[in-house]
């Protein structure tokens, strides 16, 4: 198979999957008991029942559930959220407006794994069993074990409160692009990144370690290429491949992170919506969210996915 | 009651929001803000084992005690959550009680407590409301049968002897003229509200700002809505805020005060509303008390200074009670769950009707009120001049029209139940003339008559109704000394100062003809913007007023405030204000119903160490029902109230067994 | 291969022949020894050993050790109002209140004493017993999870490697969907719909927690399937289930050890997460990010203002300790198993 139809066919698997997302999000707030309409009019106990069978009729909750199911993946499918409940507000220009946000956060994370893990992968590797590689586990260990919540409590304890080096309040009238926004992003960058560092250093000194043995690195040393040479030609791009499997995980590891790294740093993304949106039982936005969410996941197996063909000529495609 | 669920007309939606608010129909009480991050815990208790309880000396009153007591509280508040739980803590180390706390998830909560049926449970529930100068607000709220199943009568109180009592404290003719018996009237309902203990009011709290040394000439208010606007420019009791970065505050007075400058600060909530009428939170009237002004303006104590009108005379009180408007009613059906069904607001119901019990009701409705009145059938009539010349944002010069066009928006609003329980009707008598009628005698009526913030007709034309808000696309328009100028949702929200401020045209001597202050004192505010962060976490705002982004914000953490009281670099600010919790017994549930139960657990109540260890001394224990700012008209002499209900409301532990014993021995 | 007919007609076969009791007398562990010339009951053994020389893995066990045993013996465990366990490690109930009744003189956040090793918490309860009771959420909550979660995941990758085709084609589209969220989105929902509580918790991080063991073991099982004992097993007509049950899951089991062991210590951060944002517990439990969740605003205090450390720095440090502990355990565990390819790829779920 070539590649080309090896991403075309890759390509096409999402397909069910989305539909499957799309059916276990709908699924956990419509077949639980109790549905949007019941929960509301628990609270309002003045609601007359025509206006409870308005209120379902409007929203989308009448008639039989595979029903409300297309309604409302046929609105899904044209950038229709729904409105929020309590102020009527479009949910979808939430999320676009908040999206960014957590965009500009996770790609900082990655950037930070990504910066740190490597070389620390590699040092690791090369020193292997010395006494930096047995700190560097021990960090990395370290770094998967630390609860975000926890770890960003205490940078902002250090960073911003004793050293006033950052600020406490996450931007708001700040440009995303402007450079200033670097202040802000660092401490909830790194606190976001950290596990996936951990994680990708953990992969690139495995990895680096098994390719180091590998017949070709004797063989290149043999032939009296610089050590220098070996490691950054050779060795490293093989082992960036599996960085790349890794990477899927990864970035869900960042979305999930994001929800509390955010609440910790009061950073207006999507993170602190879902959260909001769930503690305010905003379903229609908890919804949204969480269906852009598994459709942001998906893509980025995706991506993974056909990356790592690209890069690694050894992979049969079936 | 006016029909609220029609008010969900035009939004698309039921606003649980202004569903919560809207109960609140007492008119003086609304549900006190529940900062913070909310919590999801329904109420599951998360199978905590052991029980706590030492056994004690209890026990020996048969089959009685130990009582099983569930005391319920909302999640989010986390004093109000440990309050709970040192009270249950408290009644548990005397062995007559096995004590469980049950938390849930604020909007949860509301809706539980406030259903009537909650009464039935036997549940003790702890809520806080904020009061008003009203007394009332103290009173009515938890105790009148009418606010059954609304804010904040939960578990279903109904004495008769009570309601009177508490009515005629406030409505009628006499006590409409003489504020003396008034405060009498009530002395009498504390002492009552003592022996009866249906409900245990714990404490009043402290409203606390915190600010840097840039921030000059600042000072409190008992309201949290009103805060920046009082300090902004309130001539009543020459109060203005002026920033120096260069001297610190602290003992500056108006002679230094310069001009100029963007305040930054930061405030606790989201601006849920830019709507005057269809908001009732806090953060939604401080943010709006930039843009709008009311007709009149208070001062600390609860006296009211004329503003938007030059002046206001009362002009004529009469001794009509609400089936005097029987002739102008007419018959409207009701649903089949009790409730009135019209689209129109209903001004009165009559009071012979139950919407509940009857399939028609006689209702007045807006315009028949305004008939009523123009035949002489009103409680009292209020006449309000104008100032002239006062300049709206878009243009528009303020008239009459505006303010009948203000009171006609507010109908079917949030604000409705509150304004149309004493407002009969606003007429238009000349072009700067308006006619405020009551609808009974009524001796809060000066106070709460005029208490909406004045719209523009223009735009109230325009606009659906509900939809003042930039997030739908309107800037809000008022009269008011700065001008909308962003708004981001959830993140800031700006104003800059409006440049034809009606003030600072006429001269702050000329606009107020009661001004008799200093030449210094500015003719409007000074400062040119704010710009104001939404910043839920507490630690977060204080955080960010260490570090310097802010220069002022409040309703910091308890704990922390004595640290800023004695820093160099910060002044923090206090007042009492009319914010208080309570908890209240299942009177209707034995053995709930023997007054001596009540009496019992209120002497456990340990309301010092709440004030000392929930809120670090942030507060005072309520030996008596009402805080300071509503002493003026709610009791005759508040140091000798205090002496003779402080007592009833001593922490006591010997006390408490005594009168266990006894509901021991009757049982 | 999928045809359930014809395996039954084997198994029929199988009643009536000669292997079947032999088969099932064995040991579950050493039935495939025989087949696969010894090699890989060796493999538990050598791991046990190497497991017994990893000092730190050792140490690691230890400390969970150590804090499962506190926890359960913290305070005294009645089971329909017969006690069960009378110890009581903990000086106090974690729901008393030092300054009533107690020690009138103790404060909220005390600062650690003799008395109070660890401090008083924001509501004047001693933070060494809530830490010691606390420990019952976190690590029950985390070994529950896991065991449901890796129980069902064993059989469901056995039954989608086993069959393959299409039933392992929708078995494993169904593992996709939920890969596509993080665990800790789908029990936040779970929470939120259900509401907080010991069980709901449960509920929420098994519920789709199984998936990855289910993708775990249907790649062993693919790996294994073809190997020479599964053929002869098959051959000599084992029926499916026992095929599946005593010769291939057995064998996946290495990989589903240290997935299982690292994954304790992430559904305990995930439940401690939850606390910490509020939708947990009853928020005056002890469960370790419920009090984070309540002494968090202490972190920034006012000018001038000491942070009562105690508060924060032991409730972080024992969920910190613990996940590392059992990150420790599932590192030996790997290195002693050789199962490398579950050292990685952690991390979706925290």
């Amino acid at each position: 198979m070539s590649l080309q139809r090896f991403i075309l066919k890759r390509t096409l698997s999402i397909i069910p999957i989305m539909f499957g997302v799309s059916v276990i999000t709908f699924g956990m707030f419509h077949l639980t008991p109790g549905d949007p309409v019941t929960r509301l009019v628990a609270l309002n106990p003045d609601v007359t029942a025509a206006e409870e069978a308005a209120l379902r009729q409007r929203w989308g909750l009448s008639g039989p559930v595979w029903e409300q199911y297309l309604d409302w993946i046929s609105n899904v499918l044209v950038g229709d959220f729904g409105q929020e409940l309590q102020t009527g507000r479009e949910v979808s220009a939430i999320v676009w407006r908040r999206l960014p946000e957590t965009i500009a956060l996770g790609l900082f994370g990655w950037a930070f794994a990504l910066v740190i893990a490597i070389p620390a992968g590699i040092y690791a590797a090369v020193n292997k069993n010395q006494l930096g590689d047995t700190i560097s586990r021990f960090l990395a260990l370290s770094g998967i074990s630390i609860p975000n919540f926890w770890l960003g409590l205490i940078l902002i304890l250090i960073f911003s409160l004793y050293l006033g080096l950052f600020p406490v309040l996450a931007p708001s009238r700040q440009s995303l692009l402007s450079p200033e926004m670097l202040w802000y992003l660092i401490l909830p960058g790194i606190t976001i990144g950290t596990a996936s560092a951990a994680s990708i250093m953990r992969v690139m000194r495995t990895s680096m370690t098994e390719e180091l043995n590998k017949e070709y690195v004797t063989a290149a040393r043999a032939k009296g290429l610089p050590e220098r040479t070996v490691i950054l030609k050779h060795v490293l791009r093989n082992s960036l491949i599996s960085v790349v499997t890794l990477a899927a995980t990864l970035t869900a590891s960042i979305v999930a992170g994001s929800v509390v790294v955010e609440v910790v740093f009061n950073w207006p993304g999507l993170g602190r919506e879902f959260i909001n949106a769930i503690n305010q039982r905003e379903i229609n936005v908890v919804m949204a969210i969480t269906l852009f969410t598994g459709f942001f996941v998906i893509l980025a197996n995706l991506v993974a996915d056909i990356v790592y063909a690209a890069l690694d000529p050894r992979i049969r495609y079936d | 009651m006016p029909s609220r669920h029609n008010a969900s007309d035009n939004n698309q939606t039921i606003n649980r929001r202004n569903v919560i608010a809207t109960i609140g129909a007492a008119g003086a009480a609304s549900l006190a803000g529940c900062g913070g991050q909310s919590d999801g815990g329904d109420g599951s208790d998360g199978g905590d084992g052991s029980d706590g309880g030492d056994g004690g000396d209890g026990g020996d009153g048969g089959d009685l005690f130990p009582l099983d007591v569930q005391l319920e509280v909302n999640a989010d508040n986390s004093d109000r959550l440990q309050m709970v739980e040192l009270i249950a803590e408290s009644m548990e180390q005397t062995g007559y009680f096995n004590t469980t706390v049950e938390t849930y998830e604020w909007n949860t909560y509301v809706g539980r407590v406030l259903n009537p049926e909650y009464q039935n449970n036997g549940y003790v529930p702890c809520i806080g409301l904020s009061g008003t100068f009203n007394p009332g607000s103290f009173c009515n709220a938890l105790h009148h049968s009418s606010n059954i199943g609304a804010c904040c009568n939960l578990n279903g109180i109904s004495d008769s002897e009570l309601d009177d009592m508490m009515d005629s404290a406030r409505y009628g003719v006499d006590v409409a003229q003489d504020p003396e018996l008034r405060a009498e009237r009530y002395d009498e309902v504390w002492n009552y509200l003592a022996d009866e203990r249906y409900s245990s009011i714990t404490h009043f709290g402290l409203a606390t700002s915190v600010s840097n040394t840039d921030l000059h000439g600042f000072d409190m208010w008992p309201f949290q809505g009103g805060l920046y606007s009082y300090n902004m420019f309130a001539p009543q009791e020459e109060q203005v805020m002026w920033i120096d970065r260069d001297n610190a505050a602290g003992d500056s007075d108006l002679s230094d005060l310069s001009e100029g400058g963007t305040l930054s600060m930061a405030i606790s909530a989201n601006v849920e509303s830019f709507d005057p009428p269809h908001s009732s939170d806090t953060t939604s009237t401080l943010a709006q008390n930039f843009i709008y002004e009311g007709l009149v303006a208070n001062d600390k104590q609860g006296n009211i200074h004329p503003w938007l009108a030059e002046s206001y005379e009362l002009l004529d009180t009469t001794d009509v009670d609400r089936t005097a408007y029987a002739d102008y009613m007419s018959a409207v059906g009701t649903t089949e769950e009790g409730a009135i069904d019209t689209d129109e607001q209903v001004i009165v119901q009559h009071p012979e009707d139950s919407p509940a019990e009857d399939d028609e009701v006689r209702v007045l409705l807006p315009d028949d009120a305004t008939e009523a009145a123009e035949d002489g059938t009103y409680g009292m009539q209020y006449r309000y001049n104008l100032q002239q010349g006062v300049e709206f944002h878009n243009g528009d010069e303020l008239t009459a029209e505006d303010v009948v066009a203000t009171y006609e928006y507010a109908e079917n609003s949030v604000l409705a139940p509150q304004t149309f329980d004493s407002v009969l009707t606003v007429t238009q008598v000349d072009e700067y003339t308006v006619d405020i009628y009551a609808q009974v005698a009524d001796a809060e009526a000066e106070r709460s008559l005029p208490a909406l913030l004045i719209l523009n007709a223009t735009q109230i034309e325009e606009v659906e109704k509900g939809n003042i808000d930039p997030r739908q696309g309107n800037t809000p328009i008022g009269t008011g000394p700065y001008e909308f100028s962003e708004f981001e949702d959830a993140q800031y929200y700006e104003v800059t100062k409006f440049d034809n401020y009606w003030t600072e045209q006429k001269g702050v001597s000329e606009a107020f003809s009661w001004f008799d202050g200093s030449d210094e004192f500015p003719d409007g505010p000074v400062i040119d913007a704010f710009e104001i962060d939404i910043v839920p976490d507490n630690s977060t705002r204080s955080g960010a007023l260490q570090n310097g982004e802010i220069d002022s914000t409040y309703g910091l953490n308890t704990s922390t405030l004595d640290q800023f009281d004695s820093s160099e670099e910060f002044l923090l600010y206090e007042i009492e204000t009319g914010g208080y919790e309570y908890i209240q017994y299942p009177v209707n549930v034995a053995p709930f119903d023997d007054a001596r139960l009540r009496q019992a657990i209120n002497h456990l109540i340990p309301r010092e160490r709440i004030v000392e260890n929930v809120f670090s001394g942030y507060g005072r224990p309520a030996w008596t029902p009402i805080p300071e700012l509503a002493q003026g008209s709610g009791t005759a002499d508040a140091e000798a109230l205090e002496e003779e209900l402080r007592p009833t409301n001593e922490y006591n532990v010997e006390r408490a067994e005594e009168l266990l014993e006894q509901v021991a021995a009757d049982n | 291969m999928t045809d359930r007919h014809t395996h039954d007609e084997r198994g029929r076969i199988r009643i009536s022949g000669f292997d079947s009791d032999r088969v099932r007398d064995r040991e579950p562990m050493s039935d495939w020894t025989d087949e696969s010339s010894g090699e890989t009951v060796g493999r538990w053994r050598r791991g046990f050993r190497k497991f017994k020389r990893n000092r730190s893995a050792i140490g690691a066990l230890v400390v969970v050790v150590v804090m499962a045993l506190a926890a359960f013996f913290a305070r005294p465990i009645e089971v329909f109002g017969v006690v069960v366990q009378p110890f009581s490690l903990a000086p106090y109930d974690p729901t008393t209140i030092l300054y009533l009744g107690v020690d009138p003189s103790v404060n909220v956040y005390d600062p650690p004493s003799w008395q109070y090793p660890m401090g008083v918490d924001g509501s004047g309860r001693d933070l060494f017993s809530r830490l010691l009771v606390g420990g019952r959420y976190s690590l029950s909550i985390g070994f529950i999870v896991v065991g449901l979660t890796a129980s069902f995941g064993l059989i469901y990758g056995s039954i989608s490697g086993y069959y393959g085709g299409n039933v392992d084609e929708l078995m494993m589209r169904i593992v996709d969907t939920i890969f596509a969220f993080p665990g800790l989105i789908l029990a936040l929902i779970i929470v939120a719909i259900l509401g907080g509580g010991y069980w709901q918790l449960v509920l929420a991080f098994s519920l789709f927690g199984w998936a990855g063991y289910g993708r775990l073991v249907r790649g062993e099982v693919l790996k294994i399937k073809e190997n020479e004992y599964v053929l002869a097993a098959k051959a000599l007509g084992a029926r499916d289930r026992s095929v599946v049950f005593r010769h291939i899951a057995p064998n996946a089991m290495p990989p589903l050890i240290v997935l299982a062991s690292l994954n304790i210590g992430s559904v305990v951060i995930g439940v401690a997460a939850l606390g910490f944002l509020g939708l947990g517990l009853d928020p005056s439990s002890a469960e370790w990010g419920t009090m984070l969740n309540a002494t968090r605003s202490t972190l920034i205090q006012g000018p001038g203002g000491q942070i009562p450390w105690w508060a924060t720095v032991y409730p972080g440090a024992a969920i910190f300790i613990f996940v590392m502990s059992m990150n420790m355990i599932g590192d030996g565990i790997n290195d002693a198993l050789d199962a490398q390819q579950t050292g990685v790829g952690r991390g979706g779920e925290d």
